[in-house]
């Protein structure tokens, strides 16, 4: 057997895909591709709330990290927490491109997948999650992706603190300060005036 | 009043966590979507960039009129010799 025979027969795992994939391997790209494409989908779907802007976004991430493979150093990152980062930094850009061309608030029109689709029974489940989001996405941006990365994704504050650069021990306080902010905003947006029988604690 | 909102006034920090936990919950993208941009960029076609012939007509061009300056330098010098001669 020669040796270009063995090189088209090699297996693509989990351990190998990244190192292939950044000696240009489209093959293994294409495997890290759909490792991750549901999860990052998912990311951006909840942090811009509509199925166009996530799936537009989701390109570019992963446009962007075909382009830039060669340039990426595992040093114990995990392959997911550069995407997440990328994801991250497109999202700002997205934000702040929307802010200068002045469109219509994303909190007036929250986007909740298929929800026509439900059963009524579900209708009012999705009502709450509107409310949800839309006090997530009235959170500042850090907070959103630690509250996203941790119900979304499951993943441990150390995970987190992995993809966001920081200690686990920052990420621990963030969590807290992110609970409360959203909590604040919920109470904002459903009962301005009637802050004292909002979400506060018991 | 409406109904879930009312619920949620009435919700404290650990009453947040839980209904987080209950409301956020994977999406799966548009299955067309996910295959068409997998083949979109893995099948990218690869871009040439040709810069490197213009460079060698300039760097031919440039050592050919080094060389003729040379050789005419040298014409010179040896015809000024055979006048002084």
């Amino acid at each position: 057997m020669t040796e270009g025979t063995r090189l088209n027969i090699r297996e693509i795992t989990a351990e190998n895909a990244v190192e292939l994939a950044r000696t240009g391997d489209p093959d293994a790209f294409s495997y890290l591709y759909s490792q991750n494409v549901t999860r990052i989908y998912n990311y951006i779907f909840y942090r811009v709330g509509s199925e166009d802007d996530a799936e537009d976004i989701t390109s570019r991430v992963f446009y962007r990290a075909f382009g830039h493979i060669k340039n990426y150093q595992e040093k114990g990152i995990p392959f997911s927490a550069w995407l997440y980062r990328i994801a991250h930094n497109l999202i700002a850009n997205w934000h702040r491109d929307r802010q200068r061309k002045k469109e219509v608030s994303l909190d007036d029109q929250p986007e909740i997948p298929h929800r026509q689709d439900m059963p009524e029974t579900m209708v009012e489940k999705y009502q709450e999650m509107e409310l949800l989001l839309k006090g997530i996405r009235r959170i500042a941006p850090d907070r959103q992706q630690l509250i996203l990365l941790k119900y979304l994704e499951d993943l441990s504050n150390a995970e987190i603190a992995q993809i966001m650069g920081r200690t686990e021990g920052a990420i621990k306080s963030l969590y807290h300060r992110a609970l409360i902010a959203l909590k604040d905003e919920m109470i904002k947006i459903g009962y301005e005036t009637d802050k004292k029988r909002g979400l506060e604690d018991e | 009043m409406n109904e879930p909102l009312s619920r949620l006034r009435n919700a404290n920090i650990g009453n947040l966590e839980t209904k987080l936990s209950q409301l956020i919950k994977p999406v799966m993208p548009d299955a067309d979507f996910v295959s068409s941009l997998k083949s979109k960029i893995t099948n990218a076609p690869t871009i040439f960039v040709e810069t490197t012939k213009k460079n060698t007509k300039l760097v031919k061009v440039g050592i050919g009129v080094l060389v003729s300056a040379i050789i005419v330098w040298v014409i010179k010098m040896i015809t000024s010799q055979h006048h002084e001669e």
